[in-house]
């Protein structure tokens, strides 16, 4: 099993090697935009965010690790539902899903490489925050932010595994990406805390994995919370992949079968 | 069970696109009817053909055998399995190679797609160096070995997919029109490798073809499929 787990990261890793114009300008994005905030918290008073927040952070810190969180969340989402899309276009899939490995193997190793992506990106956010500076780590709880963001990747990638299925069956359409990604932008505190939402929206908030990877990511990174403290959110990102993750695959091969029926897998 | 592919009233519907117009007009006009009962048997160690024109139904029996489609109706079986109820020992025992040669990684190189397809068949490490400088030198792409897919002819595409049916060695091979974009000369190279892989070796080849001076010289038997059905078969 580790092998074929090696060879589906390298055809990954060699496959977007090709592309590393692509990887400059989505760093390129990620540095202005993150400028853009630089200046934006300037006009939000610390006082007024504490109001709102347990964390004693500044703007710019809070929207850090937000839009990182949610940068790596639309990352491991459509990682892998654009890759099979590509694959689908190219007539990859028939041997990729109709060889001697089961599909369900195929579509888990084919979430390792944009689990690790989405975790890069998320890396990356917070080093560009680093850079530009009103980012510090000096008080983070750095193991327990990493416990909650690898079981919050773990909880975006099982939500990826439901945006293949759709467009495995739509065929190009992704709209568990645009729906959930919206709505999590929306609602799961990344420009703002969701206590300024109205109270439907603050309890719709608390079904989206991303409102509870932000509050465990904030509380470790930026107030340094215990692990103990974290516990509640790293149980809750857990229990959420446990259940979305086989739903997904059983979703994913339902999605087969019907494109075996209508032979909507690829055209060769 | 004495044939390595039987196929018993075989039929398969591509169902209608069920788009939102076609809802709204309850349409039931859009469906395709491939294939209407087909019936067959390919012995072990036969060259099968089939030709007919297109959409006569030839890739999508091809495609029911690999397991990549699902018949709307019928039966068949490769090497005494059902295709239906057995796919994973069904897709142990066959090579597929595909019409028009789609089906790569185009970033990676030749020798790269052939390695991480032989994972994917679990084959081992030591079998797959084997394997792959095997199939290189048959299918004549040693040269281009560490060039990646993305630059390859239609030919050199159509050698590589011909390597990967061959790749595990399978004692049935499925091959849609597998010389289609390859020169005159290597085309009856790989007819006479069909041929002797049949009668040394005991392979069953289903070969969809288009030439019918090939299809005379390397199938011992051809059937030729048109709107779904088979009407007429030739001993060769």
């Amino acid at each position: 099993m580790s092998r074929l787990a090696w060879e589906f990261l390298r055809r990954d890793l060699l496959d977007e090697a090709g592309a590393r114009f692509v990887l400059l300008v989505q760093l390129l994005n990620v540095s202005i935009t993150m400028a853009g905030y630089v200046f934006l918290s300037r006009l939000v008073e610390k006082d007024a965010l504490g109001r709102w927040t347990s964390a004693g952070e500044g703007y710019f810190a809070f929207v850090v690790v937000g839009m990182a969180t949610n940068g790596a969340m639309l990352t491991a989402l459509h990682g892998l539902s654009q890759r099979l899309q590509r694959q689908q276009a190219s007539g990859a899939l028939k041997p990729l899903f109709f060889g001697q490995t089961r599909p369900e193997t195929v579509v888990l190793l084919s979430s390792v490489y944009p689990l690790l992506r989405a975790a890069a990106d998320f890396a990356m956010y917070l080093v560009i925050g680093l850079l530009l500076g009103g980012l510090s780590l000096s008080g983070a709880n750095l193991v327990g932010a990493l416990a909650v963001a690898v079981l919050a990747l773990v909880a975006f990638a099982s939500l990826g595994i439901w945006a293949a299925a759709f467009s495995v069956l739509f065929r190009g359409g992704d709209p568990v990406v645009w729906l959930i990604g919206s709505a999590s932008f929306l609602l799961g505190g990344v420009l703002y805390p969701p206590a300024l939402l109205p109270a439907p929206l603050r309890w719709a908030a608390e079904a989206f994995p991303l409102t509870h990877a932000l509050r465990g990511l904030r509380a470790a990174l930026l107030a340094g919370a215990p692990l103990h403290e974290l516990a509640v959110r790293a149980l809750w990102l857990g229990g959420f992949s446990l259940l979305v993750a086989p739903l997904g695959l059983a979703m994913f091969n339902a999605a087969l079968t019907r494109a075996r029926t209508h032979g909507s897998l690829a055209r060769t | 069970m004495s044939g390595a592919i039987q196929v018993s009233g075989l039929a398969k519907t591509y169902p209608a696109s069920r788009g939102l117009g076609r809802i709204l007009k309850s349409a039931r006009n859009g469906e395709v009817e491939a294939l209407r009962g087909v019936t067959l048997e390919v012995g072990r160690g036969e060259v099968f053909g089939l030709m007919g024109p297109n959409g006569g139904g030839k890739t999508t029996l091809l495609e029911i055998l690999a397991t990549y489609l699902l018949p709307t109706s019928g039966r068949a079986w490769v090497n005494g399995q059902d295709v239906l109820q057995d796919p994973l020992p069904v897709r142990r025992t066959v090579g597929y190679c595909p019409a028009g040669a789609g089906g790569f990684y185009q970033r990676l190189s030749g020798r790269q797609n052939l390695e991480f397809f032989a994972a994917l068949s679990r084959l081992t490490p030591a079998d797959t160096r084997e394997r792959i400088a095997h199939v290189w030198e048959l299918v004549g792409l040693d040269r281009f070995r560490d060039v990646a897919v993305e630059t390859y002819s239609d030919g050199m595409r159509q050698r590589l997919a011909l390597a990967r049916a061959l790749l595990t060695d399978p004692p049935v091979l499925l091959l849609d029109e597998p010389t289609r974009a390859i020169d005159p000369e290597a085309a009856a190279f790989f007819g006479r490798f069909f041929r002797q892989s049949a009668q040394e070796q005991g392979k069953t080849i289903l070969l969809v073809t288009h030439d019918p001076r090939a299809a005379a010289e390397v199938c011992d038997r051809v059937a030729v499929l048109d709107r779904g059905r088979i009407v007429e078969m030739v001993q060769s």
